[in-house]
Order: structure tokens, then C-alpha cells, then sequence
């Protein structure tokens, strides 16, 4: 082989491995992106949930208070 | 605090590092490509012989002026799809360039180790950032660290 033919084929084949490496990191992190997206969302979801969670316990005390308060003594 | 979280309170942009990343490649790219294109005579090592002989050296010029304006542009416009464009071009510029050195090597026209392993180095470099083009490697570590302490 010619020095011309063992650079082409260096250079071709490190073009080309270096190509696919760009591509599997590429889809990698497009992976990575979307699967935080989906945590982050699935985390807002939650913390919604647990807020309104919140706000039905707080009012089952008051209604809990109300009823202790106004329900007859002594029975 | 988990990574979801950091992110959930931030919207996808582009960091300022990020962005200096784009542009020093950018630049790295372009000012090569000057020097490549008007003064070739001026690489007269041997170790560039395997470059030369895949394409002259004005057409790699040409090459690496394109990925360093698709870096440019993506660090100006702070488009993501740019950003990858730039970074996976970089990588392939500069991976071809050590697979060069590697080859001359084999031609024994290699001068030194210096231009494999830092072109190896920069390839390797550019390919994480192809990862996340958005913000460096480290930065979502950092991040999760400052959030940590809050």
C-alpha cells in the first residue's frame, strides 16, 4: 500500500467511527433530555398532587374541629 | 435534590459556558481554516504529510470554515439543533485530524506525539459535548450540588 492509500484509509476509517460516536452520543443525550422532561413533569404532577392533598386534609380538620365543637356534650 | 427536579425549575437554554464553548470552538475552527487556506506553506512538518495527501490543505480550510460558522451560529442564535450540528462537526473535524497524525504514523512521517493525543483529546471533548450541547458536562453536577446546599 502507498502512503496516500494507508492515509485515505486512516483518515476514512476514523472519519467514520468518529461519525457513528457523534451519532450515538447525539441520540444519547436527545434520550437523556427527554427522559428529564418526562421526571420533571411526572415530579410538578406529584407535587400538585400533594398540594391539593394538603388543602383536603386541612379542611377535614376544620370540619373535624366543627363537629367536636357543636356536638353535644355528655353523650 | 434529583436531576428532575434542577431541571424542572429551569427552562431548556442555553448556559453562558456552553455558549463559550461554541464560540472558542468557533473560533479555533475558523482562525485554523484561515491560515489553512491562505498561508499552507506555513505547515511544513511531516506529521501533516497524511493530512495532505487525503485532500489539500485549502480544502480542508474550506471543511473546517464551515464547522466553525455552524458553531458560530449556534452560539449566536442559541438554537439547539445548531448547537449539535456544531459540536458533532467539530468532533468530525477533529477526529479526522488525529486519525491524520495516527496514519502518518503508520507512514513514519510522524513527528511527535503532541498532535495525536491533544487532537484525540479535543475529539473526545467535542463528543461529550454532542451529548448535551446545551450546557457543559459538569454543569448539571454543579448544579445539582448548589441546589444540594440551598
Amino acid at each position: 500500500m502507498s502512503p496516500g492509500e494507508i492515509s485515505s484509509f486512516v483518515v476514512g476509517f476514523g472519519s467514520v467511527l468518529v461519525g457513528l460516536l457523534t451519532v450515538y452520543f447525539n441520540r444519547k443525550g436527545q434520550v437523556e433530555q427527554r427522559r428529564d422532561a418526562l421526571a420533571a413533569a411526572e415530579l410538578e404532577r406529584q407535587e400538585r398532587e400533594n398540594e391539593r392533598l394538603k388543602a383536603d386534609n386541612a379542611e377535614l380538620r376544620d370540619l373535624r374541629a366543627l363537629i367536636e365543637k357543636y356536638a353535644p356534650k355528655g353523650e | 435534590m434529583s436531576n428532575a427536579r434542577v431541571f424542572a425549575s429551569e427552562p431548556e437554554r442555553m448556559t453562558t459556558r456552553a455558549q463559550l464553548y461554541l464560540i472558542a470552538t468557533g473560533a479555533a475552527n475558523l482562525t485554523l481554516a484561515v491560515f489553512l487556506f491562505f498561508r499552507p506553506g506555513d505547515f511544513t512538518s511531516t506529521s501533516y504529510d497524511s493530512i495532505k495527501l487525503v485532500a489539500s490543505l485549502p480544502v480542508w480550510g474550506v471543511g473546517l470554515a464551515l464547522v466553525g460558522l455552524v458553531c458560530l451560529a449556534g452560539a449566536i442564535l442559541k438554537r439547539e439543533g445548531l448547537a449539535r450540528l456544531g459540536a458533532a462537526l467539530a468532533a468530525l473535524a477533529a477526529g479526522s485530524w488525529a486519525f491524520g497524525f495516527v496514519a502518518a504514523a503508520f507512514i513514519g512521517s510522524l513527528m511527535g506525539p503532541s498532535g495525536p493525543v491533544s487532537w484525540t483529546l479535543l475529539t473526545i471533548f467535542h463528543l461529550l459535548q454532542c451529548r448535551s450541547p446545551l450546557r457543559l458536562p459538569l454543569e448539571p453536577i454543579l448544579r445539582r450540588l448548589a441546589a444540594n446546599r440551598r
